[in-house]
């Protein structure tokens, strides 16, 4: 990335054309020659500055900023600043003999073996090159091209890319990045919103995205069109551009985006500790968007419970449109999906029903609530009856249903007989009624078979008489 | 032009602009009604004031590769038939520049030769002089062209050095010393010109600079803050038979010192 001004392009038309430097521009070698170790940097700028009155002004400073970007440079350690303050202290010197003592003595007391190299080594232009890497003129154009093509894009309000490989990694990167996209299956291709259609965190957005450039570039074939908002009229442009050798595709530059993914691998480990009944799958692919629009869902995660699973997406950036927009693709799409949403990456305000808001930090509680929530309760069919006896109104709870419903099931198994809120294994029923109770204690009888006992003595034609709360006695 | 104010009165130290933008003046307020020489200012509104030349030869290596230089750049300039006469002129060989490899190396050799005679070594000697002379009663400004030459100043003569390079607090603690006296030189480039309020001072160095007039009355604006008893000095070195010796007329054309 330069600076915007460094761009270089032309307009034809409503096209926008970028500039790009070729190896073979005399400027280059000239350029790279300038950096040398032990240099100052001082001297560098003056050369630079030299060099751009001849050539493009654009150009030079553009190639050396990205020269200067893969050198290292030292100095500045210390305190400079307390040695020109003793020094000064001491001037104007004007003896040659007074002054080789003013200096050995700032020498000893500094403990530098040359304080005039020294006195201003805090100053960035002071600053002396202690690293160049070997580059050919070809690997420094396509660096600079690919910068070019990455302060291009800043000024985007919307790109699309193209690609015959590496889709996942873009998109994974994309999404690492924060970036709001549309991902396309057929061709494989994504489509960007651009920094210039927000209104805030423009600049931080815009990063991103030129971030996410170099790993386009190193698919073998891709192709970016972008609209780019140019100009003081703020008029749109569209570039296009084809995969080139002279664009730089080994990329190894570090990616350190300014959106913190650590948000989804926080959010994995809590809700494993959190929701414990439900197992998360990361990563579990796409899902295709069934409105024509060939447009395809890529959640972070899976998270399942038995039969019923839902999709769940981290959103990074977003606007009020975007996540309209992703909650009306969410109605296509077969698969249950939830949205979260970090309400700093945006300005917009949004209630919307599969959308959680978070700050910083997912409330896992939250989702697991609303997971739970919508848990579909089982079919009433596929109940499936075992154990003694079953307590009615605790079925009807689990299944969400009234204990009518439940009765009317149970009443079909052979194998139970329905009391009146208790259903009963027919076997303990036959077993109980070749038992005689008459005179026996309730309490006795419960504790042998089980809550159920008073109902079953009924239905088998006993009666229960109470001697005060605690205490009933069975009669025939 | 709409203006906020109809009636309008200018009033400048140097209406000479370097970006040739004080032509636009009459339109903006009118024509000179009014002209006042630094001179007739003299002991009554701003400090005595005296402006001496010295000039300086180049050293015998400086003088050779400056000779060589400006050969080169001669030879072809006259191939191109341009004298380097204006501002026209030096578009053109900027322009050639961009074109041609010969005209890049001329427009290096003049550039260098330049670089030479403003910041010739005998300059340094002379102002070691000047400096033993003005002794402890006398505050010292030193002006050059470049950053380069005042930090190669501070260095040989362990004094401070102010240019836009350096940062806020320490040009600040530099102005507060020089001002009470602990300092009693200081060097800077152009950025002491303007706009910035110097102490006092009543020794001006001008090392090297522009060809502008303007920067020329910045520079000695700065030694003739009225003080009772004060006589103010400003001391221009100039290499002679460079073209230092043509920025120096170019500068104090039309002005009466």
């Amino acid at each position: 990335m330069l600076q915007s001004e460094l761009a270089r392009f032309k307009v034809k038309g409503d096209q926008v054309i970028p500039l790009f430097a070729r190896p073979d521009d005399d400027v280059v070698p000239l350029i790279i020659s300038l950096f040398k170790e032990g240099r100052k940097l001082s001297e560098i700028n003056e050369d630079i500055k030299t060099l751009s009155k001849v050539y493009d002004y654009k150009l030079v400073k553009g190639i050396s900023i990205v020269m200067s970007r893969l050198c290292n440079f030292v100095g500045g350690d210390g305190s400079p600043l307390e040695l020109r303050r003793f020094l000064f202290s001491k001037g104007p010197v004007l003896n040659r003999d007074r002054r080789e003592e003013v200096l050995r003595e700032a020498s000893e007391k500094f403990r530098v073996e040359d304080p005039l190299e020294y006195m201003y080594s805090d100053m960035k232009d002071e600053m002396k090159v202690s690293y160049v890497p070997k580059v050919s003129a070809e690997e420094l154009v396509g660096m600079y091209n690919l910068s070019l093509l990455q302060t291009m894009l800043f000024k985007a309000f919307k790109m699309k890319v193209y690609m015959s490989s590496r889709w996942k990694e873009v998109i994974r990167l994309s999404k690492s990045l924060g970036l709001m996209y549309y991902a396309y299956v057929e061709p494989q291709s994504v489509e960007f919103i651009g920094p210039m259609t927000l209104l805030k965190l423009t600049e931080r957005y815009g990063r991103n995205l030129a971030l996410l450039v170099p790993e386009v570039v190193k698919s073998r074939d891709w192709k970016i069109e972008a609209e780019l908002v140019l100009g003081k009229k703020r008029r749109i442009f569209n570039l296009k551009i084809d995969s080139s050798p002279l664009i730089y595709a080994k990329g190894d530059e570090e990616i350190r985006p300014s959106f913190d993914s650590t948000v989804e691998e926080y959010f994995y480990k809590d809700f494993k500790a959190v929701a414990k009944d439900w197992e998360v799958v990361r990563e579990p692919g796409f899902l295709v968007v069934n409105d024509g629009s060939g447009r395809v869902m890529i959640p972070d995660f899976l998270v399942k419970k038995g039969e019923f699973s839902v999709y769940i997406e981290v959103v990074g950036f977003w606007t009020k449109e975007y996540l309209e927009e992703k909650v009306y693709k969410l109605k296509n799409v077969k698969e249950k999906v939830l949205v979260l949403i970090d309400e700093d990456l945006s300005t917009d305000k949004v209630d919307l029903d599969n959308v959680i808001k978070f700050r910083k930090k997912i409330d896992v509680t939250k989702v697991y609530q609303w997971l739970n929530k919508r848990m579909p309760k089982p079919k009433l069919t596929e109940l499936k009856a075992d154990g003694e006896y079953i307590r009615l109104m605790d079925v009807a709870k689990e299944f969400g249903v009234q204990v009518k419903d439940v009765k009317d099931v149970v009443e079909k198994m052979d194998d139970y007989v329905v009391l009146k809120t208790f259903a009963v294994k027919r076997k303990i029923l036959d077993g109980m009624s070749k038992e005689d109770f008459n005179g026996k204690d309730v309490s006795y009888v419960k504790a042998k078979y089980g809550d159920f006992v008073e109902e079953a003595l009924e239905f088998l034609g006993y009666k229960i008489k109470y001697k005060d709360l605690f205490n009933a006695v069975i009669s025939r | 032009m709409l203006f906020a104010s109809p009636y309008r009165l200018g009033l400048t130290a140097t209406p000479e602009r370097e970006d040739g933008r004080h032509k636009l003046l009459p339109s903006l307020v009118g024509p000179v009604v009014y002209k006042l020489t630094v001179d007739k200012l003299k002991g009554k509104y701003v400090s005595d004031f005296e402006v001496k030349r010295i000039y300086v030869e180049l050293k015998e290596d400086e003088a050779e590769r400056y000779a060589e230089l400006r050969r080169k750049m001669s030879l072809y300039l006259k191939r191109k038939k341009l004298r380097l006469s204006s501002l026209k002129d030096f578009k053109r060989l900027i322009f050639l520049a961009s074109r041609e490899k010969e005209g890049r190396e001329a427009l290096l050799a003049w550039q260098e030769a330049l670089r030479i005679a403003v910041n010739s070594k005998s300059k340094i000697d002379k102002l070691k002089e000047i400096l033993s002379q003005a002794g402890d009663e006398n505050k010292v400004i030193i002006f050059t062209r470049d950053t380069f030459m005042a930090y190669d100043i501070s260095k040989e003569f362990l004094i401070p050095a102010l240019t836009y390079k350096t940062p806020k607090e320490e040009r600040e603690e530099i102005l507060r010393k020089f001002k009470e006296g602990e300092y009693k030189v200081i060097v800077t480039s152009s950025v002491l010109d303007e706009g910035v309020d110097v102490p006092d001072a009543n020794v001006a160095v001008l090392m090297a600079g522009y060809g502008t007039r303007r920067q020329f009355l910045q520079r000695l604006g700065r030694v003739l803050r009225k003080k009772e008893g004060k006589n103010a000095v400003l001391i221009e070195l100039v290499t002679k038979n460079t073209s230092d010796h043509g920025l120096s007329s170019r500068r104090r054309k039309n002005v009466t010192v």
